[in-house]
């Protein structure tokens, strides 16, 4: 039985909830406002590489100071927005707004418990977030502007006012309000792990676990391992900012001022910053994954081909994460033997994320698919995978990376592997799991105009970018007309501003139908989905508490999907084996 | 009254919008349907749009690689790049042969197994004669790739400098300098602490070396000679990208950075094949400031003759930057 | 929540909580040892007493098992 029978206040159920449910739609809501500001922060920059030095209606968005006398771009702030953007979806929105959502809203009810072990940690982990967020936000509007040396930060730029005016204050902030982040992530995951090993229901096995589960578990892990190394690189970063150490900060001459630091050294600040900077991308990638696996297998009506394998990749991927964080590094000078070292790490990963792939293709082998926008996404998901893994195969190997890093070409490879493959992952699990969250259904038609367009733009805006890298465009430009070398490459550029502006554009639809689906959506029934998962067992009508009565009993694995001798194509979890059945 | 109007259209779009699934909504109410079920047609639908409009992303791919190939650099003007163009050709080769064997296969999957009431999926949960399959091959594969890959890593990393012509490439925001070594062919000590005035570089003169050392604005290099490019930065972490020579190197304040190269084809080759305004440059690739896109210095590779008449044009520092 | 679920949670919870401020402090370490090694290193010797009090803290800490356990 329940045993939560506080009463709740307005407070207690919308804002400082201890309820998994509502913390995890909280940080859906604030993903999804952080992925619209970093979303429109990516057309305005768009629009200046494919209208260089032009005045532009977009610009109006902006603070005043950021535009020149004629409506032009100013160079520095057009650093400040790439900054911004990649700071913005990276942490915000696929690591908070991702894991965030989804761990806190699917792993108590995907295990059978009725809460996190510590909903008000839970809380608070929220809340930090929630800080974090004002604290950025109000960066961009400081004198200076906001942090302007790339989402990576590298100091010296970062860490000198002098070198770029986003670096004053802007950078301060940027530091405080990641710090904040980094908080509220440890306490979210320090609540997965220790929720997922010790609160599953009787007959929930970790082999019985959903790989949904699985996914956020391991990620869990990543984040507790890898995120307060970011701390620490920060903090080091702060003290050469405003106590005048040197950790990072060598033989510099700026503005004509020789600095009295020495002995630092930048790549000591990349060495901490990728020891985090790799798996942070894992972070993103696997949560997305172990989605997409769950939406596969429902809408197959199939299980999961290879659920052992599947565990086993996610695993491996986890523990090679940890030593491929080099392959950011092939230019700075290291030692080659290092670099070989860490070519044969960053291509050994390839081989568990290669299975996952053929494990999802074998899924799809004679399936019977039902084509929610969820699975819709899911399969978007598997191609935009492939398709960016394996130019991560080129960019991995060092020698071929001489030429195309911080070219164009891994600007194409990371954001189709984090912009389309991580984000489809987000919208397959938002289309998933919105009856459970607010026990209505979204609009089937419009989802499936949403997932179409946004296909067809997203592939239109990266794909292309390839080429320009291999045209040895670098990235990080104000613009490409600077080098009569790149004068042939304008027609590609505006080819993908056109398909940036219609992506942005199309998100509308899903945005819509977000909001209209909360208030006048169709009612959704217990399980829309006829999925196995435990979550489908909860009443639609959600209580804090998860089950009115007794928690679930778990008989079997969550992936008896057309399983021969059945009758109904699907026998969820707490469904006791019939006579004769084998468990799988 | 520009910003009112655009209100007035997006307020009006979403009310249009919201109006189009309120009727859609009423019609299933009327009909007894339930609109957002998923009905065979719709799973005929969207195989069928896999179909398409997959067929239409690998066609635009082709597109592009067929309609930019043209853009993209021209074959490596240097011995460690050409090795490094064949290991791009070999490992392009194999990712586009297994993009274009998985892609298809994903949405013609997608098409041939589109769901229809009486169907039944195959339950077939795993398999571990394919685990191991898929796992062993690639392995193979990409153990092969990364010996290919490595050894010609080593060979770009590692060559032979005996005999290299040293130059310094010195970056900082937001241009470019060289100092080449001159006739002992060793760069003069410098340090950060020493830049005034018209030592930019911050060479130390009263070490002999420097006397002889030459400080530029364009570099000139003889073909088929190594080089051995030294990398400075006097204030952020800049980085050298000559794309044409397939080189590029961080230069970061505090330390020192090189690569060694040999470039095989002279500005004047290049200009008959890539046409007329051909030069090679320098970039910065790594974010430096406001100006980042900005940073170039003209590289000039010409025959050894033309090289020694434009080098011993030049005036040393001896001549150039005078002691206090 | 059972209590004895709920003190084995909160003890894994604090577990967590310590490795992850390890793991900071792990990067600051090697972040300290590294430059440590580039020279501009101010060498200093701590006073005695900080050794003292540590032994003096370390020695309470151990302390609290036997008090804890004779309430």
């Amino acid at each position: 039985m329940s045993d939560h029978h506080h009463k709740e206040t307005f407070i207690t159920k919308y804002i400082f909830s201890t309820d998994h449910k509502m913390i995890g739609k909280q940080f859906l809501i604030t993903g999804m406002f952080m992925a619209l500001v970093g979303m429109l922060m990516s057309a305005i920059f768009r629009v200046q590489l494919a209208n260089p030095g032009e005045a532009s209606v977009l610009y109006n968005l902006l603070p005043g100071a950021w535009v020149n006398a004629e409506g032009a771009l100013n160079p520095d702030k057009y650093l400040a927005l790439v900054t911004m953007h990649g700071t913005i979806l990276v942490f915000w929105v696929l690591t908070a707004g991702l894991s965030g959502t989804f761990a806190n809203f699917l792993i108590p009810l995907q295990i059978g418990a009725r809460d996190m072990a510590s909903g008000f940690i839970n809380m608070l982990s929220y809340w930090f977030f929630f800080i974090a967020t004002v604290v950025l936000l109000s960066s961009i509007y400081v004198e200076g502007g906001p942090a302007s040396g790339g989402w990576t930060i590298y100091p010296p730029l970062s860490a000198l006012p002098q070198a770029i005016p986003g670096s004053g204050t802007g950078m301060t902030l940027w530091l405080y309000s990641i710090t904040l982040f980094v908080v509220g992530s440890l306490l979210g995951g320090l609540n997965y792990i220790v929720t997922i090993l010790n609160l599953r229901t009787k007959g929930m096995s970790m082999q019985r676990l959903p790989l949904t589960v699985w996914g956020l578990l391991v990620t869990a892990i990543l984040g507790v391992l890898s995120f307060p190394v970011l701390l620490s690189c920060g903090l080091l970063l702060l003290f050469d900012r405003s106590f005048g150490t040197s950790f990072y900060l060598s033989d510099i001459i700026i503005n004509g001022e020789a600095l009295h630091n020495s002995g630092g050294s930048p790549i000591l600040f990349e060495h901490l910053f990728w020891f985090l900077g790799h798996p942070e991308v894992y972070i993103i990638l696997l949560p997305a994954l172990s989605i997409v696996s769950e939406v596969i297998a429902v809408n197959s009506r199939k299980p999961i081909f290879g659920y052992k394998a599947m565990v086993g990749a996610i695993l491996l991927i986890a523990f090679l994460s940890f030593i491929v964080w080099g392959h950011h590094m092939f230019m700075t000078g290291m030692n080659p033997f290092l670099g070989s070292v860490f070519t044969f790490t960053t291509l050994l990963i390839a081989i568990p994320s290669a299975v996952k792939v053929f494990n999802w293709l074998a899924t799809l082998w004679r399936a019977n698919i039902r084509f929610t926008p969820a699975m819709l996404f899911a399969i978007g998901t598997v191609s935009s995978f492939i398709t960016g893994g394996l130019t991560g195969l080129i960019l991995g190997d060092s020698a071929l990376d001489i030429n195309v890093h911080d070219t164009y070409f891994v600007v194409g490879h990371f954001h189709i592997v984090m912009g389309l493959t991580a984000i489809y992952g987000m919208y397959a699990g938002v289309y998933h799991w919105f009856p459970k969250m607010y026990g209505k259904m979204m609009n089937k038609s419009l989802g499936y105009l949403h997932f179409w367009g946004t296909f067809i733009c997203a592939y239109g805006v990266f794909f292309p970018m390839h080429f320009l890298g291999l045209a040895g465009l670098p990235r990080r430009y104000y613009t490409n007309s600077s080098f009569p070398m790149f004068d042939g490459l304008a027609d590609i550029n505006e080819i993908i501003t056109f398909f940036a502006l219609a992506g942005a554009i199309v998100q509308a639809i899903f945005i819509f139908n977000f909001a209209y689906s909360i208030f006048k959506g169709t009612k959704a029934s217990k399980n829309p989905w006829n999925a196995n998962t435990l979550e489908w067992t909860t009443p639609v009508e959600r209580i804090h508490g998860n089950w009115p009565g007794e928690l679930p009993v778990v008989t079997r694995w969550a992936y008896d999907y057309s399983k021969p001798g059945l009758e109904k194509d699907f026998a969820m979890q707490t469904e006791p084996l019939h006579e004769g059945e084998q468990e799988h | 009254m520009t910003n009112i109007l655009i209100a007035l259209v997006v307020l009006l779009t979403i009310a249009a919008l919201v109006q189009l699934v309120r009727v859609n909504e009423l019609l299933s109410e009327i009909t007894n349907t339930d609109t957002n079920a998923v009905t065979d047609e719709d799973n005929n639908t969207n195989g069928i749009l896999f179909i398409i409009i997959g067929s239409g992303f690998l066609a635009f791919v082709v597109w592009q690689m067929v309609t930019w190939d043209h853009l993209l650099l021209p074959p490596a003007s240097s011995l460690h790049g050409a090795e490094i163009d064949s290991l791009m050709k070999v490992s392009m080769t194999l990712i586009l042969v297994v993009f274009f064997a998985l892609t298809p296969m994903l949405f013609f999957f997608a098409y041939k197994y589109r769901g229809k009431k009486g169907n039944t999926a195959y339950f077939f949960a795993h398999n571990n004669k394919l685990e191991v399959a898929w796992t062993v091959i690639p392995t193979i594969i990409l153990t092969t790739l990364i010996i290919y890959g490595l050894k010609t890593w080593d060979r770009a990393m590692n060559p032979d400098i005996s005999e290299s012509t040293v130059i310094e490439v010195y970056s900082k925001q937001f241009d470019w300098t060289a100092r080449y070594s001159g006739l002992d062919n060793t760069l003069g000590e410098s340090s950060f602490l020493l830049v005034e005035g018209k030592n930019v570089l911050g060479v130390d003169m009263l070490d002999e070396n420097s006397t002889d050392d030459i400080v530029v604005r364009e570099v000139h290099l003889p073909v088929n000679k190594s080089v051995l490019l030294k990398f400075r930065s006097r204030d952020v972490i800049h980085s050298a990208f000559l794309p044409h020579f397939r080189v590029q190197m961080n230069c970061v304040p505090g330390l020192s950075t090189q690569f060694a190269f040999t470039p095989t084809k002279t500005t004047a080759q290049m200009k008959e094949s890539e046409g007329e305004d051909f030069e090679y440059v320098l970039l910065c690739n790594k974010i430096c400031g406001s100006a980042h896109f900005n940073m170039q210095m003209k590289f000039i590779v010409e025959s050894e003759e033309d090289y020694n008449k434009w080098i011993s044009s030049q005036k040393t520092l001896k001549n150039t930057l005078t002691l206090k | 929540m059972e209590k004895l679920i709920k003190d084995k949670a909160s003890k894994q919870l604090l577990f967590i909580g310590i490795f992850s401020i390890s793991m900071f402090f792990a990067g600051l370490t090697s972040a300290f040892i590294v430059r440590k090694a580039e020279g501009n290193w101010t060498e200093f010797i701590l006073p005695s007493w900080f050794l003292y009090s540590t032994i003096v803290i370390v020695i309470s800490s151990l302390l609290l098992f036997p008090c804890k356990k004779s309430t």
